[in-house]
């Protein structure tokens, strides 16, 4: 009976030691499984810190290139290393990654310079009482040196930056914009003083320089594009890829009139003081292959001033126009600016963006009527990823992909 | 044959009953236990296993190894509801837009498991047949956020707006002592796809 005893004891014993066993490592299996998925997240938190951080060099510095090798950081280790892609067109990509308890993880980020013409309206200094409302829908990129001042819920399509805050007319609940895109604030972004100066200096390299000449009439059409300096005088008809190989076309201290339909990728620019340095538009400028109707279409324009680019008083602009381009005015702005407005004038077709220092009158309000032109502007979404020849560069680079 | 030789037959009798009850009981306890472990450990690397798969998939929206094949990152997402989600990504890293499709089918259960709750979560990528794969998947519903934090109601009309999403996942083993299931829940509150506002 005693041995028979001592065998079942021995016997359960043994038996529960091998469960008891099995069981620890279960326990040891599930914290090895909760202690694996820690560690990757660690790992991925890291090289995502590790990518901000170098992004932020990269923003300060946009030459920044010496990465940084093994540096501790919260119990890991952060490598970043900045490789140039492309030389010419300055593609950078950033490959970081991060080590934590023998986990690795990379994630790379690729540069481009940013350019302005991928904005569908930038402005610095908007009036304040300009509210974007209800009936404005914005498709591109948009930026505002100032607030942004909101009524009733106006969509913005793209991202949208400002310097300043959102501005609501009342409260948040009934005014908030809806962003499709994003929305940062704080991001301040001015033009760079030498935009014209690299313009110029691009246009007297391999484009064409126009210098000495009060007013340039340009016209482009198609293969063509036909110049004169004077309203009587005779045009001159060039090949436009041989007048301007490299597509920048500019006028110093002068006033450009510009109108035809443009093939292939141009930039006009205009330097001086008022009344020069800016750009009338004497009728439709529109591309030889509508993007909109064939979206491989190659023709890009990008027109340039110091000052304004305004619509010509004049019979062809009467009962509407067509714009088809990416409008930058380093000191003023895009609009009609006509002294008075006698009856409607249809509407501004824009096909592109439009950044420009402060708003130009299009019309006025008279009673329930308006008199001038209607905006219907359109973004022209190949400029989210190309630009015209030598158009101005926000001077910093911008991040195009992130693969983590 | 005495009384007292009856008497100590009964009492052992009875006493070895007790007895093996008891080591019955612990067995059955021990068992349990031993399931329950196991199908902790399951649902819990199964969880691990889908969470991974989902976290390195949404980081990837809107993301192209050649990125001018997608201009307009915020137009990734192509619809999006709280059972599933569409999107434009590159699965392979191959310079190829690809279609990504989540979603979750509430209603049917999974044939031929004992917990009557598991369904099938797919991952369809550019339409393909769509092949589930069990990992005890009871629940999993998607919250979409804007850019001001605000929450987008459902149907959402543009997917545009959306700016980060909450995911909720609970996974359950898919069979079970006594019926007995383990449930394990995860929630990522705010998941961003760096890719979608990068411009």
């Amino acid at each position: 009976m005693g041995k028979l005893s001592l065998y079942l004891v021995l016997g359960f014993g043994i038996l529960y030691m091998i469960m008891g066993n099995k069981s620890n490592k279960i326990s040891i299996l599930t914290n090895e499984n909760m202690v694996d998925y820690n560690a990757k997240t660690m790992v991925h938190s890291i090289a995502v810190s590790a990518t901000n951080l170098a992004c932020n060099e990269i923003f300060l510095n946009g030459a920044w290139d010496e990465g940084f090798v093994n540096v501790p950081f919260n119990g890991g280790y952060v490598n970043a290393n900045v490789q140039v892609l492309d030389p010419f067109r300055n593609i950078r990509k950033l490959t970081t990654s991060g080590n934590y308890g023998g986990l690795n993880k990379t994630i790379e980020v690729i540069f481009q310079p940013s350019n302005f013409s991928k904005f569908a309206y930038l402005s610095i200094s908007d009036p304040t009482n300009l509210y974007w409302s209800n009936n404005d829908t914005i498709w591109g990129p948009f930026h505002s040196q100032g607030n942004i001042n909101a009524y009733r819920h106006p969509v913005f399509k793209g991202k949208v930056t400002t310097k300043g805050y959102v501005n609501f007319y009342e409260n948040e609940i009934l005014d908030a914009p809806r962003f499709c895109g994003g929305f940062e604030s704080g991001v301040s972004l001015t033009f760079p003083a030498a935009s014209l100066d690299i313009l110029k200096s691009l246009a007297n390299s391999n484009g064409h320089l126009f210098s000495g000449k009060d007013t340039v009439y340009l016209t482009f059409r198609m293969d063509s594009i036909n110049f004169k300096y004077e309203y009587s005088a005779n045009e001159t008809s060039v090949l436009a890829s041989y007048f301007a190989p490299n597509g920048v076309i500019f006028a110093d201290n002068s006033v450009i009139l510009l109108k035809g339909t443009v093939k292939g990728q141009y930039t006009i620019g205009c330097s001086g003081t008022l009344p020069k340095g800016n750009i009338y538009l004497d009728d439709n400028i529109t591309y030889n292959t509508d993007p909109t109707v064939d979206p491989e279409s190659k023709d890009l324009l990008g027109i340039v001033s110091k000052n304004n680019v305004l619509i010509t008083n004049n019979e062809a602009n009467q009962s509407s126009i067509d714009i088809h381009a990416s409008i930058y005015c380093e000191q003023g702005g895009f609009g009609a600016g006509w002294q008075e407005f006698t009856e409607p004038n249809g509407n501004i077709n824009l096909l592109g963006g439009i950044q420009n220092y402060c708003q130009v009158q299009i019309g006025i309000i008279q009673g329930t009527q308006i008199l001038g032109f209607n905006r219907r502007y359109n973004y022209d979404e190949r400029l989210m990823i190309d630009s015209p020849p030598g158009y101005p560069s926000t001077g910093q680079l911008e991040i195009v992909s992130w693969c983590e | 044959m005495g009384t007292n030789v009856i008497l100590d037959i009964i009492g052992s009798i009875i006493i070895a009953g007790i007895l093996m009850l008891s080591i019955f009981r612990v067995n059955n306890s021990s068992t349990e236990d031993l399931y329950k472990g196991t199908g902790n450990l399951v649902a819990q690397t199964n969880l691990a296993t889908v969470v991974q798969i989902l976290e390195t998939d949404f980081r990837r929206i809107g993301y192209c190894a050649d990125w001018k094949k997608i201009p307009v990152p915020t137009e990734a997402i192509l619809n999006a509801d709280s059972a599933g989600i569409r999107y434009l990504t590159d699965v392979d890293k191959d310079g190829n837009v690809d279609t990504m499709y989540y979603y979750f089918d509430p209603l049917t259960d999974i044939p031929g498991t004992p917990n009557p709750r598991d369904r099938f979560l797919y991952r369809v990528v550019n339409g393909e047949t769509p092949v589930g794969v069990n990992l005890g998947v009871t629940q999993f519903s998607l919250e979409y956020f804007n850019a001001l934090g605000s929450k987008l109601s459902f149907p959402i009309s543009d997917p545009r707006e959306i700016f980060t999403m909450q995911i909720d996942i609970t996974v359950e083993d898919v069979a079970a002592y006594d019926e007995k299931y383990q449930t394990i829940f995860w929630r990522q509150i705010r998941m961003a796809a760096r890719n979608l506002f990068n411009r």
